[in-house]
């Protein structure tokens, strides 16, 4: 599932490469690899319905889609990430084109209540029980 | 009226029509006064008399008591303006249509396209902004191939309206020929510039301003030529005001012959040279990005792919049709690529694998702008148009192929086809994904779509990069004019008038136009609408409508997750809620049939046909779906 994450990359943004920190009225500059909380830590068992929110609040849904099926994001209705690879993968992402969720950002245990959402997407029907698709792929 | 009044206005009347260029005798014109004998001077010519039906001329007091004190009024007449001709020359290169929004600047020749012209090759379009009119000829011009739809923009200001569509049309390599009117000593100084064409003329292949009339002929015959000839781009004449407005004199200059120069197509040593590559690659790849110019373009890459058996990258999301999406050597087909044979795609060389190059591309190049993503890079670098190149080459390469290399390659074909077959699968298969949510998933928009229109000949005329691309990976796009490609510089407010444009020119082949429309590139110009209803342009719009500019939401999501701080105020400036925009009634207010929101998959089908049976009986329609992002 990881390759799947950063399989379909639309915008080439140089993004995620550095995450900026606020010190005092100052930066530093801090890798994506320092920047959350790796390893992971234990997930608490997160909300849904705080999640949901945050979903449309933080922005997830502008690369996921809104039923985390759509997009230019990796599909997370298939996505097979346990709770702590998923809060880990916010803090680090693996590709330029997702940003980094940072602890000052999310907190983990908002990091879980968009688990436990995400969680409650409906998996997608198989291609062969889309007679339209099947139709499409059969032509020549 | 005193008899004395009566003086003094006659006096008055004839101070005015002693002009320089024509003038009338005999009779003052008033709105009660108009059939008269009229004598007009031209210049350097001998005053002819005009016949007009005979009528008792009244007097000027006879006049005054009926009609009230004559207006100090302009009483010149020019029955033979140069402006005539001028619809001469337009109708001489084949000009079908005039995109414009009026302007005093052009009205001279405005009056004799409607009038002299019959408004009838060219018929004038009206147009409710500059940028529309030149993104019309934009799309106009990405199905005939030629810039025969004409804006005519007002000096400075719609110049200064159209100048992003025709950087999008000099960018995308379309031919767009313009005039543009001035009068530098009109009413609005503003309005008048000493060099007027400066403020596009950074992406202009050429521009001019002729000062006579045998000019203007050649000028503009020129400047089609010019901006027909690859590499294509935009190119402008502009029109005095006064060299429109003069009466022709009695040596009319001839009309311009239109003829198209041969295509700079490569040099046959260079041919043989990349033959002799491609014939002796294990694993040559074609790169083919903007290669078709014409349906031939594609015919002619097709046999080339198929002599060598070498898959053919082309169907990007910005690109034309070059090769068509379901062939069996469609896409990068398998295994690294020894050779890679790059046709007016431009871009960067993979390292360790040898790349030629054929583009006209880079002869467009200015000191300016980037025109081109990446200039190629290439071990041998052909400048020439790519597809005159094919014809000799596939000649070479039929000559060089022995029985030998020919069952090699036949046997690559046969792994090429398999890993197509397995990509499409894929992709198709894909569009699973969000298969029934709400709103709908762009993959279903286009799936949907899709048995609605197969059957008919038809045409995508919008970019298909901001709805993911669906079109291309779902359905068959076996020709040029399938898809429109992309809008040259990103400039939004591309899709809505070049769709319309497009859909223009596929109505005089009877062709069925399909415009998936994002909500924000509509609201740059939407009265293209009223265009496209106005002047009967059968044309359906499907509303992409993700209810904001999501390319530039996702951008505020990054910069403020780059600097670790609020990640949930993205939609700030950049999501177009609240109030929620109507496109059906958008529609329904420029004129046209108007549905939706649609939001819920099982309502999709319906609204479709239903938008499609008014699109089939001659007009736009327009069907507001309520779409996931992307
Ligand atoms: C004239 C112009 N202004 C601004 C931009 C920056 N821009 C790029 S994409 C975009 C959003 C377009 O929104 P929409 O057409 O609705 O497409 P969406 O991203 O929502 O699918 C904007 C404003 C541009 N490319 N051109
Ligand atoms: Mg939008």
């Amino acid at each position: 599932m990881k390759r799947g994450l950063h399989r379909r990359v639309m915008f080439g943004f140089v993004v995620g490469a550095v995450a900026v920190f606020a010190v005092s009225a100052s930066y530093a500059q801090v890798q994506p690899s320092q920047a959350g909380t790796a390893p992971a830590p234990n997930v608490p068992a997160g909300d849904a319905t705080r999640g949901s929110a945050l979903y449309l609040a933080t922005g997830c849904w502008q690369c996921h889609g809104f039923a985390g099926a759509t997009g230019s994001g990796a599909p997370l209705v298939i996505s097979g990430l346990s709770a702590s690879g998923f809060v880990n993968y916010l803090r680090n992402p693996r590709t330029r084109a997702m940003p980094l969720y940072s602890t000052k950002v999310m907190s983990d245990a908002a990091a879980a209540d968009l688990y436990a959402y995400i969680k409650t997407f409906k998996r997608p029907s198989d291609a062969k029980d889309i007679p339209l698709l099947q139709q499409i792929i059969n032509e020549k | 009226m005193t008899d004395q009044e009566d003086k003094i206005q006659m006096a008055r009347s004839k101070k005015h029509v002693v002009g320089r260029r024509g003038f009338l005798k005999g009779a003052a014109v008033s709105a009660a006064a108009g059939a008269a004998t009229l004598v007009t001077e031209l210049p350097g010519a001998q005053a002819q008399t005009v016949a007009r039906p005979q009528a008792p001329v009244p007097s000027a007091a006879a006049v005054a008591r009926e009609a009230g004190p004559a207006p100090v009024v302009d009483v010149r007449i020019i029955e033979n303006p140069a402006s005539d001709y001028m619809v001469d020359v337009l109708k001489a290169l084949g000009i079908e249509y005039i995109a414009s929004n009026p302007g005093s600047s052009f009205d001279g020749l405005q009056e004799s396209i409607i009038n002299y012209g019959k408004n009838t090759g060219p018929e004038w379009l009206t147009c409710l902004h500059e940028e529309s009119s030149v993104a019309m000829a934009h799309g106009w011009a990405k199905i005939e191939g030629k810039p025969s739809l004409m804006p005519i923009l007002h000096g400075v200001t719609g110049i200064q309206h159209a100048s992003m569509a025709v950087y999008n049309a000099y960018v995308d390599r379309v031919p767009v020929l313009m005039a543009t009117g001035f009068q530098l000593d009109g009413g609005i100084t503003a309005h008048g510039a000493t060099d007027m064409a400066s403020i596009v003329r950074g992406y202009l292949k050429w521009d001019h301003q002729p000062t006579r009339l045998d000019q203007f002929s050649s000028s503009m015959l020129r400047a089609y030529r010019l901006a027909a000839t690859p590499p294509m781009a935009p190119t402008m004449v502009l029109l005095d005001k006064h060299l429109e407005q003069a009466p022709l004199g009695p040596n009319r200059p001839a009309l311009p012959k239109l003829t198209l120069p041969t295509i700079p197509s490569a040099d046959i040593g260079s041919l043989r040279e990349t033959a002799k590559l491609l014939v002796a690659a294990e694993n040559p790849r074609i790169n083919a990005g903007r290669l078709a110019r014409t349906e031939r373009g594609v015919v002619l890459l097709v046999e080339l792919a198929e002599l060598l058996q070498a898959p053919v990258a082309s169907v990007g999301t910005n690109n034309r049709v070059s090769f068509p999406s379901r062939h069996p050597l469609a896409g990068a087909g398998t295994g690294q690529p020894d050779l890679i044979l790059s046709l007016e795609a431009g871009g960067g060389s993979v390292p360790g694998v040898k790349t030629i190059a054929i583009t006209a591309a880079e002869m467009l190049a200015t000191s300016n702008y980037n025109v081109l993503p990446n200039s190629p890079q290439a071990d041998l670098l052909i400048e020439a148009d790519g597809e005159a190149s094919l014809p000799a080459l596939i000649e070479e390469v039929k000559r060089l192929i022995t029985s030998d290399r020919r069952r090699v390659f036949q046997e690559r074909g046969v792994k090429h086809a398999d890993a197509n077959r397995q990509v499409r699968e894929q992709a198709i298969a894909n569009a699973r994904l969000g298969w029934d949510g709400s709103p709908i998933s762009l993959a279903r928009l286009a799936a949907e779509l899709w048995p609605l229109i197969k059957n008919e000949d038809w045409s995508l005329v919008c970019p298909q990069d901001f709805i993911s691309n669906w079109p291309n990976r779902l359905w068959n796009m076996d020709k040029l004019y399938r898809h429109t490609g992309g809008r040259g510089a990103e400039g939004m407010g591309y899709g809505a008038p070049a769709a319309v444009g497009a859909a223009l020119a596929n109505k005089k082949y009877g062709r069925l136009s399909i415009n998936i429309q994002q909500d924000g590139d509509l609201n740059y110009a939407p009265g293209v609408l009223w265009t496209a209803a106005h002047h009967k342009i059968p044309l359906l719009t499907i509303m992409h409508n993700n209810r904001g500019y999501h390319a530039e939401v996702m951008f505020m999501q990054r910069a403020a997750n780059l600097r670790n701080r609020d990640v949930d105020r993205a939609h700030i400036g950049t999501r177009l809620i609240e109030p929620n925009i109507d496109y059906a009634k958008m529609a329904q207010g420029y004129g046209m049939y108007g549905e939706g929101p649609i939001a819920d998959p099982a309502q999709l089908v319906p609204a479709l046909k239903r938008g499609l049976e008014h699109v089939k009986r001659g007009e736009p329609a327009l069907i507001d779906v309520l779409t996931q992002p992307r």
